[in-house]
């Protein structure tokens, strides 16, 4: 556990970047800290591994004051990745990765199996990479094996400045997901920091937006769209709020089982029936044996009165959505199709429900609800 | 990527052992020069005068010249071997051995010699420099005795004053005593054209005296046959000039020789490797043993392999061909009679090439050595948190040092702690920080934020960061200011001799205030050598220590 408690930071020049701080981060948790350019994230951050020395106040960590330790003593304690990443270029990565527990004076053969462990983890592979040198590898390599350094001698604090903000998007959003699943394993305690909200939601457990030095709203992710404290809050985290919401939910939490569905080779009678039970315009055409989505009927082709064959259209991945994916995908796959309702399908293609326009806009006006749904995706 | 850079090569096509070449055509090259005999005519006299008895042939235009004293052929098996006799000697005594007479002869403040089985005792009386006096007299006692050169020390003495020891390490001295000889078997040439053809002596007998017609060479005796025309007095004494000049005085047959010179001086660490003035293993065969170990090398090290050992034998057997061919004096009187065929002075009274290039070394070792810690330490300091303040300082002084001429630095000191080995050297100091302070500041400064901001972050101390981090990134930087320092010191440590430091400054200030060309010459090819050599040296040296991850480009 990491507490900032009426922590304030002056710099010599009597600026004060960080301005009576109170922050509790809790075992397990990322907590992200986001705000503008300038707002004294960094220095927060720097604070707690005594790179920057705090003017008043004190962080505890586990309950004990950081200025207790001796600053090097503490700092091989707390992992610490950058943007910059700053990996040493004159060592191999294996060395780099094990930089860390060779301060710590770890037996050699602990070293080689932990840096080899971690690279692993991070997806790269120590057979091929680990002699290597940091210029022989890609940024996104680079960004790895940083990651992978900050985790050396498994510290149980890390702290991470924008580690993921020198990457392209698809990189990035490569490294978040396998970031989070690592993070599952390794369940550390960790003040993340960023300027970019999306990675702040798709990675945080609690998000701290902070400007001009001081913390403006400490909240879940969820709670922050949905209930932005003041108006530079609702700024800050966008216009879009509502469907930044949406990718904190899964389809499979914001899916209704009933929907309007027909077996192979029912009369047109029965599909204009079944749609009509639903109030739906549109029918899900099934295997009668697997259940596997075969197709869909709409309204108007089933009243013309053509021949069932004609009625049907066979092209099931282009309309449904995986389980597993966000509400906002589900979103956007409805606004390119007139459906009221997107059918929704397993690892196995067979029909499990359906998301409605209306069911998503229920959901993102009911924070209550959300936070159940995200509660259970996350665990 | 960059991934092909440190993948192995393919195959040896692509690459050519190219060094093992270079060891080749040296090998080539020396033992071409080796198989040379080269004379040169000079007015000095190597062993005693040279005399002819004169008679005329009745009836005949002939002369018959007798050899009464001396030898024409350097290098001549000596016929007899004998110990060189023992007693005190004065200057002027009638029953001094020659070894004496060649010593009195060589400095003329010698006042008495003592010549025991296994020492040469000299006194003098000059104010000269104990060390100068050593050096002057070193060649003079090689020459004289016949005992091997590298047998032969020189020392100044401990126990008394302005006295010179040499000793050998044979069981005692030995000189040469020749047999008056001309030549070593009997020519026969009956006309002029015969002698144009023949021997070294005989051509140059006929190019120089026109009215000679026929030449009969012996052992011991010349019969010259002249044309009737000709005046006898001024002929006989014509020959007699000629042939007092024809004197061939160095050899470098029959081949180059390993380690030919012991500096007296050089620091103690390459004394090792200097020591034995010949060891006896000729240079070819040194030079063919290269080919056999980098071919070797070649053939077993794959490229990418940067092992210290393979850099190290190449620093260390150049170093040893350089060294080998700047002690080889005839080589050097070789070099320069071809450069000025008709200077009267080919050779330096007060030394040798190498103890003047032992003597430059070591003034550009010592002052490099005080130049790369305390550059290093400054450069360091500045850099640290706490006393980048002195940054502006640091950079005005270091740059001053190098903006104020040598010589006003040596000027200004002199009075204080006067001329001398020291004064060169601090001169040098001031001289050479610059190049290193700032590298040592820009290699450092080099190093970027984020690395040292991570290094810290992982719990690194300072004393870490400046070893771990800093030091190993900053080192290609710090190793070329270095490189550049020692370059240029070589060059500047040639000022040396204007306050008396030795080195081989000396010959070139000598040949500038004699107007000897070749002297300069002598001074300057193994200054400019001995750059090119350094400066191989040190950018081997930069890319042993240079870290394998920094010399990826990206
Ligand atoms: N050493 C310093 N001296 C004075 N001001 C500083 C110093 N370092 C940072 N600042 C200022 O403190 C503020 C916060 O900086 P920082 O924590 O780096 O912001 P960010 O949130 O972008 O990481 C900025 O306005 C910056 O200009
Ligand atoms: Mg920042």
């Amino acid at each position: 556990m990491i507490e900032f408690k009426d922590v304030i930071k002056e710099y010599p020049n009597g600026f004060r970047a960080v301005d009576n701080l109170n922050l509790t981060v809790h075992d397990g948790e990322i907590c992200v800290l986001i705000g503008p350019s300038g707002c004294g994230k960094t220095t927060a951050l720097r604070m707690v591994n005594r790179l920057i020395d705090v003017t008043r106040g004190e962080i505890l960590i586990d309950g004990q004051p950081n200025d207790e330790f001796e600053p090097e003593i503490l700092r091989r304690q707390i992992g610490y990745a950058i943007q910059q990443i700053g990996l040493l270029p004159h060592m191999t990565i294996r060395d780099n990765v094990a930089i860390v527990p060779r301060l710590l004076d770890w037996d050699e053969d602990r070293i080689r199996q932990r840096v080899d462990l971690l690279l692993d983890m991070v997806g790269i592979d120590p057979s091929i990479h680990g002699d290597k040198y940091p210029r022989q590898l890609s940024g996104g390599q680079q960004q790895r094996v940083g990651v992978a350094r900050a985790l050396g001698a498994d510290p149980p604090l890390m702290l991470m400045d924008e580690p993921f903000g020198a990457v392209d998007p698809i990189t990035r959003a490569i490294l978040q997901e396998e970031f989070l699943q690592i993070q599952q394993e390794v369940s550390k305690t960790i003040i993340f920091v960023t300027h970019d909200i999306d990675e702040a939601i798709y990675m945080g457990d609690r998000i701290a937006l902070l400007r001009a030095g001081r913390l403006v709203q400490y909240d879940s992710p969820d709670d922050l769209l949905a209930k932005p404290r003041d108006d530079f809050v609702r700024e800050f985290v966008g216009a879009d709020r509502s469907l930044k919401r949406l990718h904190l939910i899964s389809v499979k939490d914001s899916m209704i089982n009933n929907v309007p569905r027909c077996a192979q080779g029912a009369s047109l009678d029965e599909l204009a029936q079944c749609m009509d039970e639903h109030r739906a315009n549109n029918v899900f055409i099934i295997d009668e044996n697997s259940g596997k989505l075969l197709g869909w009927a709409e309204r108007s082709a089933v009243e013309s009165g053509a021949a069932p064959e004609e009625v049907i259209n066979y092209a099931p991945t282009s309309i449904a959505v995986a389980e597993d994916a966000t509400a906002r995908e589900a979103l956007s796959v409805l606004l390119s199709h007139s459906f009221d309702l997107t059918p929704v399908i397993d690892a196995n293609g067979i029909l499990t429900g359906g998301v409605s326009i209306q069911r998503l806009q229920d959901l993102v006006e009911a924070p209550g609800i959300h936070a159940a749904a995200q509660r259970e995706r996350g665990q | 990527m960059s991934q092909a850079k440190t993948a192995p090569a393919p195959g040896f096509g692509q690459r050519l052992p190219y060094i093992a070449l270079f060891w080749l055509l040296t090998t080539l090259l020396i033992y071409a020069v080796g198989q040379q005999t080269v004379t040169l005519h000079d007015q000095e006299k190597f062993i005693g005068d040279f005399d002819f008895a004169v008679e005329q042939v009745e009836g005949e235009n002939r002369l018959i010249f007798s050899l009464t004293a001396g030898t024409f052929l350097y290098g001549v098996t000596p016929e007899v071997i004998l110990p060189v006799p023992t007693g005190r000697f004065s200057r002027g005594d009638e029953n001094a051995p020659q070894v004496a007479d060649v010593l009195f002869d060589a400095l003329d403040s010698i006042r008495e010699i003592t010549i025991e089985a296994r020492t040469i005792t000299v006194v003098y009386d000059s104010d000269m420099e104990a060390e100068q006096v050593r050096s002057r007299l070193r060649r003079p006692v090689n020459n004289a005795v016949a005992n091997d050169r590298g047998t032969i020390t020189a020392e100044v003495s401990q126990a008394a004053e302005k006295t010179i020891e040499f000793s050998t390490s044979d069981d005692r001295f030995r000189y040469a005593q020749y047999q008056p000889a001309l030549v070593e078997s009997i020519e026969e040439y009956d006309s002029r054209t015969a002698a144009e053809a023949g021997s070294d002596l005989a051509r140059f007998i006929v190019a120089e005296s026109r009215p000679v017609e026929s030449l009969r060479l012996e052992p011991t005796r010349l019969v010259v046959g002249y044309a009737e025309s000709a005046a006898l007095e001024p002929l006989a004494r014509n020959l007699r000039e000629i042939l007092n000049d024809f004197h061939p005085r160095a050899s470098l047959a029959p081949d180059l020789w390993l380690l030919t010179a012991a500096p007296e001086i050089i620091p103690p660490l390459l004394a090792i490797a200097v020591e034995p003035l010949k060891t006896g293993v000729p240079l070819f065969l040194f030079t063919l043993l290269m080919v056999a170990v980098e071919g070797g090398i070649f053939f077993v090290a794959r490229e990418g392999k940067n092992s210290l050992l393979i850099h190290l034998v190449h620093i260390a057997s150049v170093f040893l061909l350089f060294w080998s061919i700047l002690g080889h004096e005839p080589l050097w009187d070789a070099i320069l009679h071809a450069i000025f065929p008709t200077s009267a002075q080919l050779v330096h009274p007060q030394g040798t090439v190498i103890v003047f290039a032992a003597q430059h070394l070591e003034l550009v070792l010592t002052s490099s050595i005080y130049i790369i810690s305390t550059g290093l330490f400054l450069g360091v300091m500045v850099t640290r948190e706490n006393f980048r303040e002195f940054l502006p300082l640091v950079n005005n002084v270091v740059n001053g040092g190098q903006t104020v001429p040598t010589l006003a630095i040596v000027a200004i000191m002199a009075p204080i702690i006067g001329l001398g080995f020291m004064p060169a050297v601090v001169a040098l100091i001031a001289y050479g920080l610059l190049p290193v302070v700032r590298n040592t500041i820009a290699g450092i400064e080099s190093v970027s934020v984020s690395i040292v901001d991570s290094a810290r972050g992982m719990g690194m101390t300072s004393q870490q960061i400046l070893l771990r981090t800093e030091f190993p990134i900053a080192s290609r930087i710090i190793m070329a200011g270095i490189r550049t320092s020692m370059v240029i010191n070589i060059g500047t440590a040639t000022l040396g001799a204007f306050v008396g430091s030795g080195g081989l400054g000396i010959p070139i200030a000598s040949g500038l205030s004699m107007t000897v060309d070749a002297f300069i010459l002598l001074g300057a090819i193994p200054a400019a050598l001995l750059a090119i050599l350094t400066d191989y040296v040190l950018g081997r040296l930069e890319v042993v220590l240079t870290p394998r991850g920094l010399l990826i480009e990206t």
